[in-house]
C-alpha cells in the first residue's frame, strides 16, 4: 500500500491464514499482508467489474467501493452472476445491486456502494477515503482522462500536487508516508477487451533466481537406481529483489501515434488494439455514446481517416473485426479480461511482481492477449 | 446481433459434461450458465475443505465437508437461470461413466487436477467421439487445449511432462534438497502408518552404490547401536515400529540421532567435495522440554522456522495421534493415507503430497469370448511379456482373476474372459510382485463381424503398445537387500470402491488416483496424428508385429 519502504502495519489471522494458504504459497505473505490493507475505487459496476471485484475481493483486500448510479435493467443481470436477481424488480443501482454477492465471496472484505458521478470526485475524496487504487471500467474515455489526471493528482501525507489542499484524515496516519494513487482502466467489447495501468512510479519486488556453481560431481545422478535422476537436481536458489518502473499517464497513451515504417511489426498487432482506440475515438466524436451494432458504417469512416491521418494502411483493422466488436461481451470474454485485469491489480497493490506496461489487449477471435507499452 | 442470438440457441441445447468441480470447474460451471447453457453434468469425487475458498467461489465456509458436485449445482442454479444440471459425487473413472454415458453429451470439459483421470476421459472421449477442451493450471501458469478426434493431437499424443523422481539413495542417505527432506517425510509416513512399500524404504541404504564405488565396501559397523538392530535383524521399518509400539522418543532417537550415526560411519559418503555430513541430534534436543511448542495454529506455526526441540515437540505428537489412530484402523488390512489436509499428517513432519508411480499399458486386441484366463496368464504375460508370477485383477472391481499364488485360481485357467465379465474397453491390472512390476491391460474386443477390426487368421491376440518398454526386465529386480517377510505389503485391495458417499474405500480411491499421477504412458504407436488433416485410422488399431 505505500512504497516498498514501509511495512504492512498488522499481522494476520489465524483464519485469514488458512483460507489465503494456497495463494499466500504464491505471493508469499507480505504481499498478502500488503493487500490486506488496500481499499479500492471502481467506477462503474459492469458485468466487467463483478468479474474483477470477484477476483478482488477473494483475494482478501480490505475494502471495495463501487460508484455506478445506473438502475438495474434485465440485460445486466442476464450478462453477469453478480446481481442480486431478486432485485430485477426493485428501483435499485448497479452498484448496490452487486454488494450482497460480493459481500458473502468473502465477509472479511468491507463492501459497499458510493452514491454519485465520476465528475465529482476529486483529489481530496481520494485522499480522505483513502484508495490506493481507482479502476474504471467500461467507462467513456472522457470520463478515463480525467479520472486519470485526479490520480496523478494525488500524493498523501498531506499533499496534492497543484490541485488545492490536501486535509486527508489518515486512518492509520504511523504507517503513512508519501504515496500515489494506482490507476486502471478495463472494458470489453464485442469478443475483445483492454486492461490499462498508470502506476506512475512503481516499486515492486520480485524473485530472482540463481543456479549456484556446482561443488564436485552432482550425486544424484546413478544408472544403478530405479527411479529417474532428477533433470536439473542442482539446487536453485531464489532470493528477493527490488526493482521499480515508470508508467504513461492516459493522455499520452491516447495520443499513440504508430509508425508508418514499421508496417511489419505494426501488422503483428491484433486488430483488436486499432478496434480499442477506434472505438475510443468513436466516444470523443459522439458525446461518449458507446458504439453499437448499428455503427458499423460510423466506424468504418471514422477508421479510414484515422488510419489515414497517421498513413496506415486500412486493411490492418478488417470490416469483420470491426463487427465482432460491436456485440454485447460473452461472459467467458469477461472472465478473461476480468481474471487479468485483477491479476494485474493484485500485482500492483501488493508491489510483488511486474505489472504489465502498460496496455494489455485480448483479442477474443485469435484467442490470445498481448501487452504493448504505448505512449 | 445475429451471431450471438445463434450462439444462445447452440448454447441452450447443447449438453455439457464438466470433469471437475474446483477451482476452474466452478469457474466453468459460472461461464456455461451466464452463457446460456442449459443442460450441464457436472462430476467431482471430492469434499470441500477451507482452502479451497480463496478460489472456488461457488463454496461457502458453511459448506466445508460437502460434496463440491453438489454445492456447486446450488450455487449456480441460485443465478436464476432454469439450468437443467445433474451433479455427480463420484468418480469418472468409475465403470458405469464408460462410452455410453461419454456420448451422451455433446462436449466434454476437463477441469481435472491429475493426469491419470485426464488421460482416461481423453480415451473415453476418444471412444465416444465426443470433442473434448482439456485445461489445467498451476500457480501463475495454466493452459485450454480443444482436442478432437482426428483433427487435432489428443491429450496423450505428446509426451507428458514427467514429474520428478529420486533416487532411493539419495533420500535415505544423502538428501541434500528441501525435496529431499519431503519426499522422505512422505515415505516414512508410509512405512509407518500407511501401505508399506519396500522401495520408499527410509533406513540408511547399505546397497547406495556410492558405497561400492570405493574400497571400503562394508561400512564399519558401531557396536550395539540401535541403528544396527534394524538391519542385522532385517527388519522393515514398520515392524520395528511395531514392536516398539510406536514410541515416539525412540522413533526419533532412531530416525535423527541413531540412523545418522550409522550413516556417518558410511565415511565414503561424507568425503564428496561440496556435500556437507549430517549431524546427529543431541539427547537434550531430543528430549524436547514441556514448553517447547511452537506457537499455536495459524499462518506463523507454519511459516516461522522450528528449532530443533520445537520440530522433535511437534514430531511427538504427531506420532501420537497418528499411532492411535493407526491402533483404531478396523482391519489388519486396513492402512492411513496421507492427506495434505489432515493436520496430523500434515505435520509429520509437514511433507506436501508427492508421487511418481510409472505406471504402463498396452492395448490387447482379443476375443474375450475365446481368450481364456490360463491363456492370458501363459501366452501374453509371460512369454510375450516376460512376467514371471504375475497377478491380475479386474480394474475397479477389485476380483482378483489371477493369482500368482499357487492354486489360488486354477479354476479360472480354461475359462474365457467374456466369463468374468470382461468386454471391451475392460481393464486388468497385472503386476508380478517379484519384479515389481506393474501394467495396465486395455482390452479392445475385435468384433468378429467387422472385417477391419478382424484379428488376422491363426491370431487370436494382438499387443498394441511400445513393447520394449513395457516388457519387465532385469533392471527392475528389487533394489533391496532383504528378501520380502512373509506378511508383507503385498495386501490386495479385495474390497470394492463403493462410489457415493466417501468410505475408507473412497479414501483409497482418491489415492490410487494420487499414486497414478505422473503416469509414464505409453505412446500407442499409430499413424500420426495429423493436426491438419482428419487421420481416417483408430489409434489403438494398428497391427504390431
Amino acid at each position: 500500500m505505500t512504497s516498498s519502504a514501509v511495512e504492512a502495519p498488522t499481522d494476520i489471522t489465524a483464519q485469514e491464514a488458512e483460507l489465503y494458504d494456497r495463494q499466500i504459497r504464491l505471493w508469499g505473505l507480505d504481499a498478502q499482508k500488503r493487500l490486506r490493507a488496500s481499499r479500492i475505487l471502481m467506477v462503474g459496476a459492469t458485468p466487467l467489474t463483478g468479474e474483477i471485484a470477484k477476483n478482488l475481493v477473494l483475494a482478501g483486500i480490505r475494502s471495495l467501493t463501487l460508484m455506478d448510479d445506473s438502475p438495474l435493467s434485465a440485460d445486466d443481470i442476464d450478462s453477469s452472476f453478480i446481481y442480486d436477481p431478486s432485485l430485477a424488480t426493485a428501483a435499485t443501482t448497479r452498484a448496490e445491486a452487486a454488494l450482497s454477492a460480493l459481500h458473502s465471496l468473502n465477509p472479511m472484505v468491507e463492501v459497499s456502494a458510493k452514491s454519485g458521478q465520476p465528475e465529482q470526485l476529486t483529489a481530496d475524496v481520494l485522499a480522505n477515503e483513502d484508495y490506493d487504487a481507482v479502476l474504471a471500467i467500461s467507462q467513456p474515455v472522457e470520463v478515463l482522462q480525467s479520472l486519470g489526471r485526479l490520480c496523478r493528482s494525488v500524493t498523501y501525507d498531506g499533499e496534492v500536487n497543484s490541485n488545492g489542499a490536501g486535509n486527508n484524515s489518515n486512518s492509520d496516519s504511523s504507517a503513512k508516508q508519501r504515496r500515489q494513487v494506482q490507476f486502471f482502466a478495463a472494458d470489453c467489447f464485442g469478443c475483445h477487451g483492454y486492461v490499462f495501468l498508470d502506476l506512475q512510479r512503481h516499486e515492486f519486488a520480485t524473485e530472482l533466481a540463481e543456479v549456484p556453481p556446482k561443488a564436485g560431481q552432482d550425486s544424484s545422478v546413478d544408472p544403478k537406481t530405479a527411479a529417474v535422476p532428477a533433470a536439473g537436481s542442482q539446487p536453485v536458489e531464489t532470493h528477493l529483489i527490488k526493482r521499480s518502473a515508470d508508467y504513461a499517464d492516459f493522455e499520452s497513451v491516447l495520443r499513440t501515434r504508430w509508425d508508418p515504417a514499421k508496417l511489419g511489426s505494426l501488422r503483428r498487432l491484433s486488430p483488436a488494439l486499432y478496434l480499442a482506440f477506434l472505438l475510443f475515438e468513436f466516444q470523443r466524436a459522439n458525446n461518449g455514446a458507446r458504439a453499437g451494432p448499428n455503427d458499423v458504417d460510423a466506424l468504418k469512416t471514422l477508421w479510414r481517416a484515422f488510419a489515414e491521418s497517421q498513413q496506415l494502411p486500412a486493411n490492418l483493422l478488417d470490416e469483420a473485426v470491426l463487427s465482432s466488436g460491436l456485440q454485447p461481451p460473452s461472459c467467458p470474454v469477461l472472465a478473461i479480461v476480468g481474471g487479468v485485469a485483477a491479476q494485474e491489480v493484485i500485482k500492483a497493490v501488493s508491489h510483488k511482481d511486474d505489472p504489465f506496461n502498460n496496455f494489455f489487449v485480448f483479442d477474443g477471435i485469435q484467442s490470445c492477449g498481448s501487452v504493448q507499452t504505448l505512449g | 446481433a445475429g451471431n450471438a442470438s445463434l450462439a444462445r440457441e447452440v448454447a441452450s441445447g447443447s449438453r455439457v459434461l464438466v470433469v471437475g468441480a474446483g477451482g476452474i470447474g466452478c469457474e466453468l460451471l459460472k461461464n456455461l450458465v451466464v452463457s446460456g447453457f442449459r443442460r450441464i453434468s457436472i462430476i467431482d469425487l471430492d469434499t470441500i475443505d477451507v482452502s479451497n475458498l480463496n478460489r472456488q467461489f461457488l463454496f461457502r465456509k458453511e459448506h466445508v465437508g460437502q460434496s463440491k458436485a453438489l454445492v456447486a449445482k446450488q450455487s449456480v442454479l441460485k443465478y436464476g437461470r432454469d439450468a437443467d444440471i445433474t451433479a455427480y459425487h463420484d468418480s469418472v473413472l468409475e465403470e458405469k461413466y464408460g462410452v455410453d454415458f461419454f456420448s451422451g453429451f455433446d462436449i466434454v470439459l476437463i477441469a481435472l487436477d491429475n493426469r491419470a483421470a485426464r488421460n482416461h476421459v481423453n480415451r473415453l472421449c476418444l471412444a465416444a467421439n465426443v470433442p473434448l477442451v482439456e485445461s489445467g493450471s498451476a500457480g501463475y501458469l495454466g493452459q485450454v487445449t480443444v482436442i478432437r478426434k482426428g483433427v487435432t493431437a489428443c491429450y496423450e499424443c505428446k509426451e507428458q511432462q514427467k514429474q520428478k523422481s529420486y533416487p532411493a539413495c539419495t533420500i535415505r542417505n544423502t538428501p541434500s534438497e528441501p525435496i529431499h527432506c519431503v519426499v522422505w517425510a512422505k515415505y516414512l509416513f508410509s512405512q509407518l502408518f500407511g501401505e508399506a512399500d519396500p522401495d520408499q524404504d527410509v533406513a540408511p541404504d547399505t546397497e547406495d552404490p556410492e558405497l561400492s564405488s570405493s574400497s571400503s565396501t562394508t561400512p564399519a559397523v558401531a557396536n550395539g547401536s540401535q541403528a544396527n538392530e534394524q538391519q542385522s535383524q532385517k527388519q522393515t521399518t514398520r515392524s520395528w515400529a511395531e514392536a516398539t509400539g510406536y514410541d515416539p522418543s525412540r522413533l526419533l532417537k532412531k530416525l535423527f540421532a541413531d540412523d545418522i550415526r550409522y550413516l556417518l560411519t558410511m565415511s565414503v559418503l561424507w568425503q564428496r567435495p561440496g556435500r556437507r555430513a549430517p549431524t546427529p541430534l543431541t539427547d537434550e534436543q531430543l528430549d524436547g522440554s514441556g514448553d517447547a511448542a511452537p506457537q499455536s495454529d495459524g499462518y506463523q506455526r507454519d511459516h516461522a522456522v522450528w528449532s530443533a526441540a520445537q520440530c522433535c515437540h511437534v514430531f511427538r505428537s504427531a506420532v501420537d495421534q497418528l499411532r492411535r489412530r493407526y491402533a483404531e484402523r478396523s482391519s489388519a488390512d486396513d492402512y492411513l493415507v496421507f492427506d495434505k489436509d489432515d493436520q496430523a499428517a500434515m505435520d509429520f513432519p509437514n511433507p506436501k503430497c508427492y508421487v511418481c508411480a510409472p505406471q504402463p499399458q498396452v492395448t490387447l486386441r482379443c476375443d474375450p469370448s475365446i481368450l481364456t484366463v490360463g491363456a492370458l496368464r501363459d501366452r501374453v504375460l509371460k512369454a510375450e511379456l516376460a512376467m514371471v508370477a504375475p497377478d491380475v485383477e479386474i480394474e475397479g472391481r477389485g476380483v482378483i482373476l489371477v493369482s500368482s499364488e499357487a492354486g489360488e485360481t486354477e479354476s479360472n485357467d480354461p475359462q474365457p474372459l467374456a466369463r468374468f465379465g470382461i468386454g471391451n474397453h475392460a481393464r486388468l491390472r497385472c503386476d508380478d510382485f517379484l519384479q515389481r512390476y506393474n501394467l495396465l491391460i486395455i482390452i479392445a474386443a475385435a468384433d468378429p463381424a467387422d472385417a477391419e477390426q478382424r484379428l488376422p487368421d491363426g491370431v487370436d491376440f494382438q499387443i498394441v503398445g511400445d513393447l520394449q518398454s513395457v516388457q519387465a526386465t532385469a533392471e527392475a529386480a528389487p533394489a533391496a537387500a532383504a528378501p520380502p517377510p512373509a506378511t508383507s505389503g503385498r495386501k490386495r485391495r479385495s474390497e470394492a470402491v463403493e462410489s457415493g458417499p466417501l468410505g475408507s474405500g473412497e479414501a483409497k480411491k482418491a489415492r490410487l488416483l494420487d499414486e497414478a499421477d505422473d503416469d509414464d504412458e505409453l505412446e500407442i504407436v499409430a499413424a500420426p496424428k495429423s493436426v491438419d488433416g482428419a487421420s481416417s485410422q483408430e489409434p489403438d488399431i494398428v497391427l504390431l508385429d
